[in-house]
């Protein structure tokens, strides 16, 4: 124990512990409690332990998360992605690259009521790729498209990770989640933006359809009511201050609910899984929760922040050069974890950091994850990669992060801009 | 997340274990909804809120995390990295996952029995919710029972995957 009161020993054994394939959420606890165990002894260690898992559990303001994990499953299981994908492909099928196109902003559509990543490209891939499939779009830019809009989930709002992001740095989440929502946009932008070019280059010879009249592009934005109703409502709710965000969770689950019934989907064995499936990811995240406050406690105990704090500093004072460092810290850290681990593991050490030089937590919440957007999609651990993957077996992983090449260019491009202007997130929620 | 590129598990025995953890889980998460909805409608059409909504919230948050565990040991649902022991030989696998598994069972079982000392102390000194005057203490044993629950699921899940390869 008392080897581990050195940070670089326990960052060390967490490390091979987590690539031992030991769970996320035990290797932070394990450490945690070792390494507190260590510097302060054992009674404070455990004592603090049952004071993390069980009073840090019983707060208000976390209900936000299942409730936001139960209404991105609802509207998962009401089927309302069919209905966007529609809506965007009759807007945009006469486009060279059209139907990818479409399914970038069907993907954006999604994660407007959706808060995961995950979640978006795996609907959205059931949906898309066989019709990008029956147009002879080839794999990997059909992957591609669906991988990359999928990874909109978590930067446009709601977001699961933005809700992590501020129980872990004490930010408001409704002002996360409208900081999101401009970077959101560019994000969609940036993808289309990145269709057509890598059609234009390669020379795809994809087939387009007729335009069709704006009676039909108009009748088809019909299906799209009541997704932009869920996200008019939870999200008009939160920026007008109607309700918290934890209310506003609580309501658009009762409204995605609603969407599931009107659907027609609502089987009490659908219904029933999809609940399941909420409370099994409310325990995963938040035993990684529990997990990282544990370890956050050793951290602080061991002087690690400081450390850091130094180490990014001896890089120059400016602040550029620090979010530069830190920008290059999550693209290698995102090839080896995936974003909410990487979240868990780096935001708690980092905001201190940026905080005390002059950054806004607000804007470095909508940093990380544009940064954690990009590690979803790049190679060896993009999980956005290995969701495709899962379903379409005949397509390698290799075909699929070629076709991500263009994506992640802008990408890189989106996050630059965000450095640049800050305004681009902060510019929303300033007028709450 | 990583669990083998987001397969589906497989089929375990205990069906009617895992339709009751879904009842239980689909009772509190439906009822965390209902109340906010019934706060939020009550504060705006009634200007009636409901008493202690935010402290009965609470509690279903507690019930929902802790119920929620064994459900994610039941279907190994852990999130893990998997960027190494993907490449490792097929033959270690499940003694390197069986060995991984008694660590997460002691973990679990150290935050178990902590979390019951918890639960005896607040019971010791009868906290009660603010509004409603509710005993936390049950709050806190269910806790415990719930990770104790998960150190078997997790053993026994790792034995018949062990007890599969052989």
């Amino acid at each position: 124990m008392e080897l581990l009161s050195a940070w670089p020993v326990g960052m060390a054994a967490f490390l091979a512990l987590l690539l031992a394939g030991l769970p996320i959420a035990i290797a932070l606890t394990l450490v945690g409690l070792l390494g507190t165990a260590g510097l302060i002894g054992w009674t404070p260690a455990l004592a603090l332990l049952s004071t993390t898992f069980f009073e840090q559990g019983r707060t208000y303001s976390l209900s936000v998360l299942p409730l936001f994990l139960m209404m991105g499953n609802f509207v998962v299981q009401s089927g309302i992605a069919r209905d966007l994908y529609d809506a965007a492909h009759a807007w945009l099928r006469h486009r060279r690259g059209g139907l990818a196109m479409a399914t970038v902003v069907a993907c954006g559509g999604f994660a407007s009521v959706c808060g995961s990543s995950m979640a978006t490209a795996a609907t959205m891939s059931r949906i898309a790729l066989p019709s990008m499939r029956r147009f002879g779009y080839p794999d990997d830019l059909a992957c591609a498209s669906i991988a990359a809009g999928g990874t909109l989930g978590i930067l446009i709002p709601p977001s699961v990770i933005l809700v992590f992001y501020g129980i872990l740095t004490q930010q408001d989440i409704g002002k996360l989640f409208v900081a999101g929502l401009l970077p959101g946009l560019l994000g969609i932008a940036g993808y289309a933006a990145a269709v057509a070019i890598r059609v234009r280059w390669r020379g795809d010879a994809l087939r387009t359809e007729p335009r069709l009249p704006l009676a039909a592009r108009l009748r088809a934005l019909r299906g799209t009511l009541g997704a932009l109703l869920l996200f008019a409502f939870v999200m008009g709710g939160i920026y007008l201050g109607v309700f918290t965000p934890t209310e506003s969770a609580g309501m658009g689950a009762a409204g995605a609910f609603l969407l599931v019934v009107l659907s027609g989907r609502a089987s009490l064995a659908g219904t029933l899984t999809t609940l399941l499936d909420t409370a099994k990811t409310t325990a995963m995240m938040f035993f990684i929760l529990f997990g990282a406050l544990t370890f956050t406690n050793y951290v602080n105990l061991s002087g690690m922040t400081a450390d850091i704090q130094a180490l990014l500093t001896s890089f120059g004072d400016s602040p550029v050069a620090t979010i530069l460092v830190i920008l290059v810290i999550y693209l290698l850290l995102g090839c080896m974890l995936e974003g909410l681990s990487m979240i868990t593991l780096t935001v708690p050490i980092f905001y201190p950091v940026v905080a005390a030089q002059g950054f806004d937590l607000i804007w470095f919440g909508i940093f990380v994850v544009v940064a954690t957007e990009i590690s979803y999609i790049t190679p060896p651990v993009g999980m956005n990669a290995f969701v495709l993957r899962s379903v379409v077996r005949d397509v390698a992983l290799g075909t699929i992060f070629r076709g991500l090449l263009p994506f992640v260019a802008m990408d890189l491009l989106r996050i630059a801009l965000l450095i640049a202007v800050p305004g681009i997130a902060l510019l929303l929620p300033s007028h709450m | 997340m990583t669990n083998e590129d987001g397969l589906a598990p497989a089929p375990l025995p205990g069906g009617r274990a895992r339709r009751a953890l879904a009842l239980l889980c689909a009772g509190l998460l439906l009822a965390m909804m209902a109340l906010t909805v019934a706060d939020v409608a009550g504060r705006y059409l009634l200007a009636r809120p409901v008493t202690g909504a935010t402290e009965l919230t609470e509690l279903l948050l507690v019930a929902v995390i802790f119920t929620g565990l064994p459900a994610v040991a039941l279907d190994d649902g852990h999130v893990t990295v998997d960027l190494v022991t993907a490449r490792l030989p097929d033959r270690i696998q499940p003694w390197r996952r069986a060995a991984l598994s008694l660590v997460t069972a002691c973990v679990l079982a150290v935050v178990a029995w902590r979390l019951w000392l918890h639960a005896d102390q607040i019971a010791g000194y009868g906290a009660v919710t603010n509004a409603l005057r509710l005993p936390v203490a049950p709050a806190a044993r269910l806790a415990a029972l719930a990770t104790a629950l998960s150190v078997p699921v997790t053993l026994l899940v790792a034995w018949r995957d062990l007890a599969r390869t052989r």
